[in-house]
């Protein structure tokens, strides 16, 4: 019966979060839903791992943001840093922009202003991928790290991988503090 | 400066690997664009990036710390692994056309030396490239059901979904490196 329960995120990356799991897996073959919109898929993973990230962010003891499993690694706070001012490295150019990526904790003291930041950058990555259209997700852009033109579909989801990799790593800072990150928890 | 030189395993995915980080920083600023590359080609960069940095993990980690856990909770390293490789097969075989597997995590009891691990690692993203790169840029496009939504989806998304299940996982097997004393693959000078 749990065969298909777990691995939610990628249900749910597919757009599917308020749909219960249990209908899903009934088993008729021939009713798969309407295919969403190209843009539609592509924020809906966007938006799935920011809304993980900043729960993390909204979660995470305050007193704890400082930790690092070992001293050679970011701390809690300086992953979120990472992740935020990375996403401006997709955002800023797909708007014609300047990336204008800021990790630094001296301008984010304090877990609200970390918080803020996280949940911009990701609100501001939504809007430019919602900007775009179906349409413009096939535009090509240059990549400011790797100076190739890629299409603005596999910049953002090459950005969304970066996001996983340190939601990845989070979760298991989670533990090592002997706490459960909160997509572990019992859903209410 | 500092802001280019970070974000290392955005630019190994878009296929620099060979060249130094520093040296591009030096001079990217005034490099033209490079030439495009096709949809296919994007994907499948991510896809064997992502599988490059799990495989060297899995074939560097010390085979008596494979079942390490930084955590009681947690899925050991060895377990980690074969999770990963064990979900490709949810995206690869309905993109050929063939049925998903039963179940997750079938592999954990069957794969336990660190031979095994890493030869199904490389075997899951191996298939999974081969999957894409038949679908080719036109295929990318059709729809396939996700098995987990009952959804079409387009296999261009179904694909990065899996991309970005495997970075989650890369990025916890992170931190049971520097746990275990350990530095990361990515994390070591270039030679």
């Amino acid at each position: 019966m749990g065969k298909w329960t777990r691995m939610g995120c990628l249900a749910l990356a597919i757009g599917l979060a308020t749909i219960p799991a249990r209908p899903q897996n009934s088993g008729q073959k021939g009713d798969s839903n309407k295919t969403p919109s190209k843009v539609r898929i592509v924020l809906a993973q966007w938006n799935e791992i920011g809304r993980k990230l900043v729960a993390m962010a909204e979660d995470f003891p305050e007193d704890k943001y400082d930790f690092k499993p070992t001293p050679a690694q970011r701390s809690f706070a300086d992953q979120l840093l990472h992740v935020a001012g990375s996403n401006y490295l997709f955002s800023d150019p797909v708007r014609g922009r300047t990336p204008s990526d800021d990790e630094s904790r001296e301008n984010h003291k304090t877990k609200a202003d970390i918080v803020a930041y996280l949940r911009k950058s990701i609100e501001d990555g939504a809007a430019a991928i919602a900007a775009k259209g179906d349409k413009g997700l096939g535009d090509w852009v240059t990549d400011p790290e790797s100076r190739e033109r890629v299409q603005v579909v596999d910049l953002a989801y090459g950005m969304i991988e970066h996001s996983g990799e340190h939601y990845g790593q989070l979760v298991v800072y989670y533990r090592v503090s002997g706490l459960v990150p909160p997509e572990s928890r019992p859903k209410k | 400066m500092m802001k280019w030189i970070r974000l290392t395993s955005f630019v190994l995915a878009m296929g620099l690997a060979v060249l130094p980080v520093i040296a591009q920083d030096a001079v990217k600023k005034k490099e033209p664009p490079k030439a495009a590359v096709s949809p296919t080609q994007a994907v499948l960069e991510q896809w064997n990036d992502i599988g490059r940095k799990l495989v060297a993990m899995a074939e560097d980690f010390p085979e008596d710390k494979y079942e390490f856990k930084p955590n009681p909770e947690q899925r050991s390293f060895r377990e980690g692994l074969l999770h990963v490789a064990d979900v490709n097969y949810f995206f690869t075989n309905p993109v050929k056309g063939e049925k998903p597997p039963a179940q997750e995590d079938f592999s954990k009891d069957k794969l336990k030396t660190k031979a095994e691990v890493a030869a199904y690692v490389k075997k899951s993203f191996a298939d999974g490239a081969a999957a894409i790169k038949a679908k080719g840029d036109a295929g990318l496009n059709s729809l396939v059901v996700d098995p987990y939504a009952n959804q079409q989806v387009r296999v261009i998304d179904f694909a990065y979904g899996f991309v970005e299940h495997s970075g989650e996982h890369y990025g916890q097997l992170v931190v049971y490196y520097r746990v275990s004393g350990l530095v990361p693959p990515e994390s070591r000078p270039k030679k």
